[in-house]
């Protein structure tokens, strides 16, 4: 089970840093899309422009610069407007849709809503692991407070939103993703750590009790050896 | 053949006590072996208990209550003791307490039986704190049990030798073994009982366990202790009793 749980964290983390570094769409594909919403637009093709803006608005942060650039060089009047209208659609839309994601993230804890599950689930995840490493004594319970600890830090970092405190204050932004993991790393390192302490631990103890039942036991007979070696 | 009987008893800096609690339990239990595990004490433990006639086992460092008692217990196994008490060498325990625990595991009622403070003799009264502590987890193993455990705590036992080789396997938690102690023994098919028993005010003014941090430790290890061993499947058998006890490490 605990394999199992490892294998998931891992997968969901790899998934995060793919969609994180998806390529953005070359610059001549943007100019070929603004091209289709200029021909759209001279033939009042309605549908034709929406899904032009659409196809154009879903790669706002690459386009943007493209477009910029695009006006600047249009010498044709008429042209230059609707390329001037077109960047002020996709701006008013891209304003409207961060007030709404705005508003929706005081529910989240101040977190994006992927971002608010990933760390619920990262936490119930510890919890899980911790409980089997326990159940299946390979992780004393001495050893295992910390790391409910942990789990329960994670978890009200969550819940009460000071986890996007935390984020602003260490200027956690673009290489979130990488720190983050190696976070979860060092996580999973760590516990692995505490495993191999609490199996150590377990052996010491063993040993112990071990030498002091023996060391009872051979007395009489070193006692013995010992007495006849100062008679020699 | 009467059956082999030792008195275990887990010792820590009670040089100045030990001699005349053992010659008490000696002169109540001439026939029981006294076996005193010294828990790598500073003082003269050892020797005052091998001077009143005990066998000492000496623990190489200090190790903490549980794993020098379940030394003894180990040392009961492997050397055929059909019963065991267990009890503390400060002079707590009522010698005179031992002969009806003894008698209550061996009409074969239970597997361990269990000498409660709370069941009327004597009048032992615990802090507030960790009195609430004992009822809590007190009503957890009374429900879990389906019987009346007034006393979880209790270092005071006697135990048959399904409940020895049960102590001296990995199974027995060695960081405070009390409630959830006796909720694994229920697990694993050994009866439990209480008898009242007397209790004498520690003499020895020593730094309790339950000081500082410790209590919050405690709840915490106890909580986490019962709820795993609710998860875990029964592996340990009462029946295969000349099996060894099962070992991990």
């Amino acid at each position: 089970m605990n394999r199992t749980c490892l294998l998931i964290t891992l997968a969901g983390l790899s998934l995060f840093g793919a969609l994180a570094y998806a390529q953005s769409p070359p610059a001549d594909e943007i100019k070929s899309q603004i091209q289709n919403y200029l021909a759209a637009e001279k033939t009042r093709d309605t549908a034709a422009r929406d899904k032009a803006f659409l196809t154009l608005y879903m790669e706002r942060a690459a386009c943007m610069p493209v477009l910029m650039e695009q006006i600047g060089r249009e010498e044709d009047q008429a042209t230059r407007t609707t390329l001037l209208v077109l960047y002020a659609r996709m701006e008013s839309r891209h304003n409207m849709e961060q007030d709404a994601a705005l508003a929706s993230l005081t529910s989240y804890g101040g977190l994006r809503r992927e971002h608010f599950w990933m760390a619920l689930i990262m936490s119930l995840a510890l919890f899980a692991i911790i409980i089997d490493l326990v159940r299946r004594k390979l992780l004393r319970i001495e050893y295992s407070w910390l790391w409910v600890l942990t789990g329960v830090a994670i978890l009200a970092l969550v819940l009460t939103g000071a986890l996007n405190l935390v984020a602003n204050v260490i200027g956690a932004r673009v290489p979130q993703t990488l720190f983050f993991s190696g976070v979860v790393f060092l996580t999973l390192i760590n516990l692995h750590y505490s495993v191999a302490i609490s199996r150590l631990s377990n052996q010491t103890k063993n040993l112990s009790q071990e030498l002091a039942v023996l060391k009872h036991e051979t007395e009489p007979a070193v006692k013995d050896a010992e007495s006849r070696q100062q008679k020699k | 053949m009467s059956p082999k009987v030792a008195i275990v008893m887990p010792a820590f800096n009670e040089a100045r006590t030990i001699g005349a609690v053992l010659k008490a339990v000696a002169k109540e239990m001439p026939d029981a072996d006294i076996v005193v595990i010294d828990d790598a004490s500073g003082d003269t433990t050892a020797d005052a208990a091998r001077r009143a006639g005990a066998k000492v086992i000496s623990m190489p460092f200090n190790m903490g209550y549980g794993i020098t008692l379940q030394t003894g217990f180990k040392y009961a196994y492997k050397h055929g003791y059909d019963y065991v008490v267990q009890m503390d060498s400060d002079g707590q325990h009522d010698p005179s307490s031992i002969r009806s625990l003894l008698e209550a595991v061996q009409s074969g009622d239970a597997d361990v039986v269990i000498g409660s403070r709370f069941l009327g003799l004597g009048n032992y009264r615990a802090p507030f704190l960790r009195r609430m502590g004992m009822r809590f987890f007190g009503a957890i193993a009374t429900i879990l049990l389906r019987k009346k455990i007034s006393d979880p705590t209790s270092g005071f036992q006697a135990l048959n030798r399904h409940a020895i080789r049960f102590n001296a396997s990995d199974y027995y938690p060695v960081d405070f073994p009390d409630a959830d102690y006796i909720i694994m023994l229920h697990r694993a098919g050994l009866k439990v009982k209480e008898v009242p028993i007397a209790m004498h005010p520690s003499p020895s003014q020593k730094k309790s366990m339950h000081a500082g941090w410790r209590p919050i430790y405690y709840v915490f290890d106890m909580l986490l202790s019962i709820l795993v061993v609710l998860l875990r499947k029964h592996e340990f058998k009462k029946e295969g009793e000349e099996a060894a006890p099962p070992q991990k490490e």
